[in-house]
Formats: C-alpha cells, sequence, structure tokens
C-alpha cells in the first residue's frame, strides 16, 4: 500500500510541469516503479545463470582437459609397450 | 552578432520547445533557445559532451554567431550529415544498433549528471558509417528520484519494432512508417505470438507494459502525501535489462529470390559480370559525384564500384530486407565509411509524412543525387510493375543529375520469367523506346554494351543541367 501511495506521489510530482515535452505516460511512469523489484529479481537471477553456467563451463573444460592428458598417458604407455 | 533574415525552422523540428533546427545558407543549424541555457552549460562543462564526441556516440558540433532578436542563447554548426534516413528504411541490425547506442548515450548522460528526455529513434543517424546521436538538446538534469521518462518511446521506437520484426516478420518492421511516434505497445502485444510471452524482457516491457498503460489511461491518479523513492540503481537495472532484451533479438535474414541473386540467381557468366563492373568502373571515371544513390542494390556489390571510384556517400537502397541485412553487416564489418544501406520499395517509395507533410521527408525530397544508378532494374519496373517507360525516367530524372541504367531487352532470359506467365503488352519495350523516351529527360553521355551478354549500360544527363 505505501509503494502504490509512494507512486501516486511521484506520479503527482512528475505531473506537476516537469513533463512539458515528452508525455512519458502515466502508465509506463507507474509501471516502472512498479517493474524495479522484479528487474532486482530479474537481475540477480541471470547474474545466478551466468555463474552457474560459467561453472559448468569449466568444470567440463576441466574434465575434457583431465580426459585428454589421460589419453595422452595411455597413448604413450602403449607406445612403450 | 550578425544581422540577418529570421530563421526558417525545419519542418521536422517543432516538439522540442528548447531549440529548433533550421537551414541557413544550405547550412543545416540548431538554434538552443534560453530556456536551455543551464542544460547546455552543463552539457557542454560537465564533460559529457566530449565523453560522448570522443567515443563517437554524438554528432559533434561547433558554436556560430547567433542572429539577432532571434531569442537564442546559442546557434550550433552540427557537423553535415551526407544524408537523412528514417527507422522505417533501416535494416534490422541498424534498429537493434541504434537501440544499444541510445542505451550507452543514457548510461553516459546518467554519469554526468544528466538523463535523455526522448528516445527517438528519429535522433540516431547513420554517418561515417557508424550511428551516432544527433539531438544535441535531448538532455536534462536527472533527478534520481524519478523514472526514465523516455521509456515509453524507447519502447515503442525500438523494443517493439525489433520483437515484431524478430518473432512475426520482418516487413512489420514498416509499422514505424505508419506510426511516426513508434508502434504503440497495445497494438505490438496484440500482434505478437503467445511464445513471446516467454521471453522476460519482451513480456515486462510490451505485454506488461501495453496492459499497465491501458489500466492507466482509464484511471486516475489521485494525489497522495507520503515519501517516494526511485532510485538511481533502478534505472540502472531497467537500462541493463533493457540491453539484454535487445542483445538477445536476433533476426536471421532469410533465402529470399534476392539474397543469392549474384551467386546464383542471374543470368550472367562471370565474364560477363566482370564487363559489367568494368563498364560501370568507366563510367564514374570523369565523374565528381558526391552523392550517388544505387536503386535496386542487392547486396551492394555495384554501390561498393561507386563507393571505390571516389563517390563520398552511396545509399544503397533495396526493396528486400534480406539483402539489405546482408549489406548492412558487410558494410559494418568492412566499416565502409560512405555506404549507407536501405530499405526502399521503389514502386512505392518513402512519402513525405507526419504533420502537413513535412515532418518526414520523401526520397525525391532528399535528392537530387549527383548520380542514380539502376542496374538490374528498369525491366521490373516497367514489366513488372506495368509502369510506362517514360514514367520510369521521369521519376529517375527527377531522382539525380546524372543516371547510369542497364537496358535489358526482351530478350533477356530474366526479362522472360517476367513475361512467362502473362500476356505481354509491351510494345513500347524495345531499345528505340527506351531511348526515345529517356531521351525526353536526359541526353546520352555514353552507352557501353556489355561484353557476353545483350545488355547495354547507358549513362545520361539531366536535360538543363
Amino acid at each position: 500500500m505505501n509503494e502504490l501511495i509512494s507512486i501516486h506521489t511521484a506520479v503527482h510530482q512528475a505531473g506537476s510541469g516537469m513533463f512539458a515535452y515528452i508525455d512519458p505516460g502515466t502508465g509506463s511512469f507507474v509501471f516502472q516503479m512498479l517493474i524495479a523489484g522484479a528487474l532486482g529479481m530479474l537481475a540477480t537471477l541471470r547474474r545466478v545463470r551466468t555463474a552457474v553456467q560459467t561453472a559448468l563451463q569449466s568444470l567440463s573444460r576441466r574434465k575434457a582437459s583431465a580426459s585428454e592428458s589421460e589419453l595422452k598417458i595411455s597413448s604413450v604407455g602403449n607406445q612403450k609397450s | 552578432m550578425i544581422v540577418v533574415s529570421a530563421p526558417e525552422r525545419l519542418p521536422g523540428s517543432f516538439r522540442d520547445p528548447d531549440g529548433f533546427v533550421f537551414r541557413r545558407e544550405g547550412v543545416v543549424l540548431r538554434q538552443v533557445s534560453q530556456s536551455y541555457r543551464r542544460e547546455y552549460d552543463h552539457l557542454m562543462g560537465s564533460g559529457l559532451y566530449s565523453q560522448l564526441v570522443d567515443s563517437e556516440l554524438l554528432l559533434s558540433h561547433s558554436e556560430v554567431a547567433p542572429m539577432s532578436e532571434s531569442g537564442a542563447y546559442k546557434v550550433l554548426r552540427p557537423v553535415q550529415l551526407s544524408f537523412v534516413s528514417y527507422p522505417y528504411e533501416w535494416a534490422f541490425s541498424c534498429l537493434k544498433q541504434a537501440a544499444l547506442l541510445t542505451i550507452k548515450v543514457q548510461r553516459a548522460a546518467m554519469k554526468h549528471g544528466m538523463s535523455l528526455k526522448d528516445a527517438s529513434a528519429y535522433n540516431v543517424q547513420i554517418h561515417g558509417g557508424r550511428l551516432c546521436f544527433i539531438d544535441t538538446l535531448s538532455f536534462e538534469f536527472y533527478d534520481e528520484s524519478q523514472p526514465w521518462r523516455a521509456y515509453r518511446q524507447f519502447c515503442q521506437h525500438f523494443l517493439a519494432p525489433l520483437a515484431l520484426m524478430r518473432y512475426v516478420d520482418v516487413n512489420l518492421g514498416q509499422l514505424q512508417r505508419l506510426h511516426i511516434d513508434g508502434i504503440p505497445l497495445q497494438l505490438a502485444s496484440k500482434l505478437l505470438p503467445k511464445r513471446s510471452w516467454l521471453s522476460p524482457g519482451i513480456a515486462i516491457h510490451i505485454h506488461l507494459h501495453a496492459r499497465s498503460q491501458t489500466h492507466y489511461e482509464s484511471t486516475p491518479v489521485r494525489i497522495n502525501a507520503a515519501k517516494s523513492r526511485y532510485e538511481r540503481r533502478d534505472l540502472e537495472r531497467l537500462l541493463d535489462d533493457l540491453e539484454a532484451v535487445v542483445s538477445g533479438l536476433e533476426w536471421k535474414a532469410g533465402n529470399t529470390n534476392w539474397a543469392d541473386y549474384y551467386e546464383a540467381n542471374n543470368n550472367y557468366s562471370s565474364e560477363s559480370m566482370a564487363a559489367k563492373e568494368s563498364a560501370l568502373t568507366g563510367l564514374f571515371n570523369d565523374l565528381e559525384s558526391k552523392t550517388v544513390w544505387d536503386f535496386g542494390a542487392n547486396n551492394g556489390r555495384f554501390s561498393r564500384i561507386a563507393l571505390e571510384a571516389g563517390a563520398r556517400t552511396v545509399v544503397s537502397w533495396d526493396m528486400d530486407p534480406s539483402c539489405v541485412e546482408a549489406n548492412y553487416q558487410t558494410s559494418q564489418h568492412r566499416k565502409e565509411n560512405g555506404l549507407i544501406p536501405l530499405l526502399l520499395d521503389l514502386t512505392n517509395p518513402s512519402p513525405a509524412q507526419g504533420w502537413a507533410h513535412a515532418e518526414r521527408m520523401s526520397v525525391l525530397d532528399r535528392g537530387p543525387a549527383d548520380v542514380v544508378m539502376a542496374l538490374g532494374l528498369v525491366h521490373h519496373l516497367a514489366i513488372g510493375n506495368n509502369l510506362p517507360l517514360s514514367d520510369v525516367a521521369n521519376f529517375l530524372s527527377r531522382s539525380g543529375k546524372r543516371l547510369i541504367i542497364e537496358w535489358i531487352p526482351k530478350e533477356d532470359s530474366q526479362v522472360q520469367k517476367l513475361l512467362a506467365s502473362r500476356k505481354d503488352i509491351f510494345d513500347n519495350y524495345t531499345p528505340s523506346g527506351f531511348e526515345n523516351e529517356f531521351a525526353k529527360f536526359f541526353e546520352v553521355e555514353a552507352a557501353l554494351p556489355i561484353k557476353g551478354s545483350s545488355r547495354v549500360l547507358y549513362r545520361f544527363r539531366r536535360l538543363g543541367l
């Protein structure tokens, strides 16, 4: 409720002479306030997703390089035998 | 201070009370009103202007003497644009880059205590092979407690057309021609498919945003005394999100009849193609052409010959969005300074429109070019579109001072393709018919048969030049 009151206030302030040139549209103005929290959460989710992706990528790289070195060792072993 | 007649404002420059654009002795100037004094001084003094210009985001300007009694605080002489283009003529990637540029400019402005008061796609132009922001008066003081006033305009001018082009059809970019202040979000939301809701960015900034607009259109917002805080980080997040959404919108140019024309779908042998290129180079050799318009440019192959021959600006027009996209990407990749690839259906060219038919210029209003090229085009206009040759000649004579045009005779396989499923009603479509009709508007300067083909390249000069 407090949030809604705050929005009303801000819209009123915005309407009092601030927007003489381009009308931002009340709906767009209020909407930015309403989605501020959601965008924060989305940003956090994106960060988490990126971190997970990076971790997975580095894990798969590590695995790939480990199996590559195993392959090398075994091929060296084969050559020796 | 010099005294001259009052400046004549350009018709499209009426929205901003803080100044306007006008032309004096052929030079485009921008008047800054007294009402914008503080903002202009801050823009210049805070380091924002130099940062934007140094990073090639903003068109630079110099200050010139204002006219007496004009009420001007300053008069600016911006670097002159070689050609003005509009968002409905841009490739998908071009509109996308313009959106990202606008966000970059807004971020830079916020660092210097300013913010964009509008986010119009018309504030961006293609200049010197790159996009740049051109409206010096778009900056206002940044109030950190307020949301971004240009948010709606950004979504209407950039996000909505890009999403419609990506999710529905690339040709929906033409809706920008119909809606001069951007595509209404309610309309975009209606046209977008349900699967677009799966993109959180599109769901928020178009679908829910549109619903919010509809809701508050009919819901009075009352005054309430309480604290209100929209914070800087909220706007930063909004910009991050808009940037992520725009960056994620991709459109892959598909295979159209025209996209592979030069590679697989034409009747030129490699020898006759080389002969055509060499003949074209020869026709440009003794010309000093600042501006060339290449109508039906496809992927810009021949536009680049004009550029190499010394043209400063080549506007490379084509009606196929795939070709324009390919042409634009090539020009960006090669960092070509003078090439401007644009979308244009010559049978329905960009009109003069907006308030009093004068806010946005028609194609002809933006000419005449020094040279117009019309290669592989005349049969599409005359036979594909039933245009009498005299009408074709008339339009081309109004487009440019000189014309390089390729005559394609009726026996050519491309013409035969056009005639395959229709009656041949084109008795005047003959070499002499062509020469006679064009002689009403032009005099012949050269006529070069293209080796290995039955086609002829003509160079005409407009009568009375």
